[in-house]
């Protein structure tokens, strides 16, 4: 399991992506796995489908695109509060809490 | 004896079997001979009305309003006077109406009042060639051939000319069997205008509103005659006024010499027998148009015809060949001062002054082609495209044809017009329609002007053009020159829309993302001017309108969403009404901002309107900007000088509201002078 601490990093870490794209300049973007069928893959070790090695940049030069990446960022704000309080929630609770 | 007396007998038979014979045949042909004789003009359409177009009762009063406008624009014209035309319409009975036209034109001499309002086929133009609406001189003494037959009522004229002090009254009817004028009462009286002609007519007719009315005739006459001003009663007292446009008149057109292209043997051979030249040569070079006398040797040559032979004595054979001989040689296209078209500005200031109630939303840049030749004759094509505001979607376009400056409101289906509208695949310009043929579907006119000195028209009634490929397909090409600018409209309107997206992209969602990720990584917002310049890139033009007391605000942003400081001059072409504020410079007819604006920036600026309640929507022009980069207006069209020189003309009307203006101001300085 990843400690809270290394949660709150790589968290940090999309954020300072976004803010670093910005403070030079350039449209901000992040990369995700790709949500798509041939991107999922069995994890042995877990049991579980997980996703594969395929990227996506979503960036904010399309509305969509720049929507997605405000949403992440609440939702990243929500998580580190959560950590904060050692609180723990389900991704539907979160948009019922939020 | 018996012979003797056999041979008288048998002769008296003989004889009058021969005389029964000859009795029997000459009495057929003389009963026939009794019958025939000549049929006046004037009786022959008075039998045929729907030769002339008084087919029904609605199509009688628009036809017999149509000649009577005509003739006096014509006039008006003619003369140099900008016309000012009064008709009137009252009710006499349920299916009787009086027609009255005025105008303001040089007059008819009174020896002449009878004969061209009371006698068929007697005019000024027929033997001109030049671009005129009356031709025949059938128009006008065809109405009061209508009135008398329908209603029995005789045609009431009164004219007065500016050399004389008195006006003449005249009441005639036409005598149909010698097709002359038979006055009834003929008196001078006082009419209390230097100059001009009043029409009174009486007919058997229906009066409606909407298609194919008097009312659209005159709306559609007001917009390719801008420079007319007329006046419309109708029968229940409603008055409209279809303003002038401009106080400019259409310059003279110019009497020319036929083309050689266009002419028919029997004319050929009539203008050689009454031509006062005495060489073949200098028949060609006087009579005809662009025949040059190296070009007259030329066709005497492909003619094996001598130049010195006199054209009198020219025969049939020889007509012939010189007809083939000048098909043979090159020939510049006849001289086009003789026409005269509207011109692309004064097309949208007519469309502007008479449909600018609709709003629509975009008024394509009108065109106008060249000059081109149908068998000899010059013509010009013009056309012109109204799109958008509220006119219907759902319906066809409408179509405004016009020949010579006049309407044309009947048998659209014959006329090379509807034709040439049909052949274009307007699906490929913004249209929809059916298959890529026949009449688009949208919220479209388009209009299209035929000016020739002869317009080919299938009838006398002249209400379609004939379908000449030459001059179909001129209108074919200015309609994919009207297409293609809808097409770009269409584009920039979509490219538009999905910017205004990305507007709210980088005023809203974007400052957004920066506070938020800001937060995160707990350091200072960023500026954000670079990111946003890279996801707009244009500069971005946009208007927002604000209504109170009659006043109409408009509100201009300009915004600079590129990453280059840009320095422009944009002009504001507003629709109607009078500035009376703005932070620009107000020209005469337009205003004028010199910007200069820093990369991610905003401007904003203003200009307040009077009188402007049906406000549309303002053009835009920029000029010393790539255009490509711009959004909400348009680079400058490369008519603007031409269209600045017009305009001060047309203002010099308004100027008199102006001067007024300033009479007022001295009054009112003199006023303070008084007080202090």
């Amino acid at each position: 399991m990843m400690s809270s601490q290394d949660a709150l990093e790589r968290l940090y870490k999309i954020a300072e992506e976004i803010y670093e794209d910005l403070a030079q300049g350039e449209i901000p973007k992040m990369k995700l796995a790709a949500r798509n069928r041939s991107n999922i893959v069995f994890n042995n070790r877990y049991g579980v489908w997980k996703y594969g090695d395929a990227k996506i940049t979503r960036s904010a030069k399309k509305l969509d695109g720049a929507y997605m990446l405000l949403r992440t960022l609440y939702v990243m704000e929500f998580i580190k509060e959560m950590i904060r309080d050692k609180k723990s929630s389900t991704l539907r609770e979160m948009y019922y809490i939020s | 004896m018996g012979f003797a007396f056999k041979k008288p007998h048998l002769a008296r038979i003989f004889k009058g079997v021969c005389v029964l014979a000859i009795g029997c045949a000459m009495g057929i042909a003389h009963r026939m001979a009794k019958k025939q004789r000549e049929i006046s003009v004037a009786e022959f359409f008075e039998k045929n009305k729907q030769i002339l177009g008084f087919d029904s009762l609605t199509k009688a009063l628009v036809v017999s309003v149509k000649e009577a406008v005509d003739n006096a624009l014509d006039a008006c014209e003619e003369a140099g006077i900008l016309p000012d035309i009064f008709v009137e319409i009252q009710g006499v009975s349920k299916d009787e109406y009086r027609i009255i036209v005025e105008d303001n034109g040089p007059g008819i001499i009174r020896k002449n009042i009878p004969l061209v309002f009371g006698k068929l086929l007697y005019g000024s133009r027929f033997h001109a060639i030049r671009q005129s609406r009356g031709q025949q001189g059938i128009g006008i003494s065809a109405v009061v051939l209508y009135g008398q037959l329908t209603t029995g009522k005789p045609t009431r004229i009164i004219s007065k000319i500016r050399e004389e002090e008195v006006a003449y009254e005249v009441l005639l009817t036409i005598d149909t069997k010698k097709n002359a004028p038979r006055i009834i009462k003929e008196t001078p009286k006082l009419w209390d205008r230097e100059q001009g002609t009043r029409v009174e007519v009486t007919i058997r007719a229906r009066y409606v509103r909407g298609k194919q009315s008097v009312y659209e005739y005159l709306q559609q006459t007001a917009i390719v005659n801008p420079h007319a001003q007329i006046t419309f009663v109708e029968p229940d007292g409603k008055k409209t006024i279809f303003k002038r446009a401009t106080d400019k008149l259409p310059p003279p057109t110019r009497e020319i010499k036929p083309h050689p292209h266009g002419i028919e043997l029997g004319e050929l051979l009539n203008m050689a027998r009454n031509t006062k030249a005495y060489r073949l040569t200098s028949f060609l070079t006087t009579e005809f148009s662009r025949v040059s006398p190296k070009i007259a040797e030329e066709i005497c040559k492909k003619a094996y015809l001598y130049g010195d032979m006199r054209p009198q004595e020219m025969s049939i054979g020889e007509a012939k060949r010189l007809l083939e001989a000048f098909k043979k040689v090159k020939l510049m296209a006849p001289p086009t001062d003789c026409l005269s078209p509207i011109g692309e500005t004064l097309i949208k200031k007519g469309l502007k002054n008479v449909l600018g109630s609709l709003r629509p939303s975009f008024y394509a840049q009108p065109v106008t082609r060249a000059p081109k030749v149908y068998s000899g004759n010059p013509f010009i094509v013009e056309v012109g495209l109204v799109y958008g505001g509220e006119l219907p979607k759902d319906q066809p376009v409408k179509i405004l044809r016009f020949a010579n400056r006049v309407p044309l409101l009947y048998q659209q289906g014959a006329c090379v017009t509807t034709k040439a509208i049909s052949s274009v695949d307007w699906r490929r310009y913004g249209l929809e329609q059916r298959g890529g043929q026949g009449i688009p579907v949208g919220p479209a006119i388009i209009l299209v002007h035929v000016a020739s000195t002869r317009v080919p028209f299938t009838s006398e009634a002249k209400e379609a053009i004939a379908d000449v490929p030459e001059i179909r397909e001129e209108i074919e090409l200015a309609l994919k020159a009207l297409g293609r600018q809808l097409r770009l409209y269409n584009v920039k309107k979509e490219r538009k829309s999905k910017l205004s997206e990305k507007f709210f992209l980088v005023t809203k969602i974007l400052p957004e993302i920066a506070r938020k990720s800001a937060e995160i990584v707990e350091k200072p917002v960023p500026p954000l001017e670079p990111v946003i310049s890279k996801i707009m890139n244009v500069v971005w033009i946009d208007e927002e309108i604000t209504k109170e007391d009659g006043k109409t605000k408009v509100k201009v942003r300009v915004a600079n969403y590129t990453s280059k400081a840009q320095h422009f001059t944009l002009y504001g072409d507003y629709p109607i009404g009078a500035v009376i504020e703005t932070d620009g410079i107000h020209e005469e007819d337009y205003i004028k901002w010199n910007i200069d604006i820093a990369p991610v920036s905003y401007r904003h600026l203003y200009f307040v309107l009077e009188d402007a309640d049906k406000y549309g929507e303002t053009n835009y022009y920029v000029d010393g900007i790539n255009p490509n980069i711009v959004i909400g207006a348009e680079p400058l069209p490369g008519d603007w000088n031409i269209k600045l020189s017009e305009i001060e003309e047309i203002l010099e009307e308004e100027g008199e509201e102006e001067e007024i203006e300033e009479e007022e101001l001295e009054e009112d300085l003199e006023e303070v002078m008084d007080d202090e």
